[in-house]
């Protein structure tokens, strides 16, 4: 595994329905 | 603000999960989603049970090591915390400070 700053990209999901 | 001292997991109604689609690690909560990159996914991982972040990034320091990787470790200790911070900031973690007395890891 090499290196990378940790990122994300923020979804809005409205998985809805996948407690 | 979570430091290295932080006692943390994963909140609840998050999860970890793997999009079928994309092929890669998504934090999933209610209505949103975090597409994670593979660091990102690893750290998301090692949040899975309750750890303090110093051991957390310990791990990570050492898979890196271990793959010589190259990467100094204040690097990966800054990038990582960043990382938990902004899971922070939206709500995903569930966080407990430890007293300055009160052992690392059991």
């Amino acid at each position: 595994m090499k290196w990378e700053t940790p990122s994300f990209v923020e979804i809005n999901m409205s998985y809805g329905s996948d407690d | 603000m979570i430091d290295q001292t932080s006692r943390l997991r994963l909140a609840r109604q998050v999860r970890l999960k793997l999009d079928p689609r994309s092929g890669k690690q998504m934090l999933l909560y209610p209505e949103r989603g975090l597409e994670l990159n593979e660091i990102a996914a690893r750290v998301a991982g090692l949040c899975a049970q309750e750890r303090s972040v110093a051991r957390t990034v310990a791990e990570i320091v050492d898979e890196m090591v271990a793959a010589a990787a190259g990467t100094p470790r204040e690097r990966i200790e800054t990038e990582v915390l960043e990382f938990l911070r902004a899971l922070e900031d939206r709500g995903l973690l569930a966080v407990q400070k430890t007293g300055p007395h009160e052992p690392e890891d059991t």
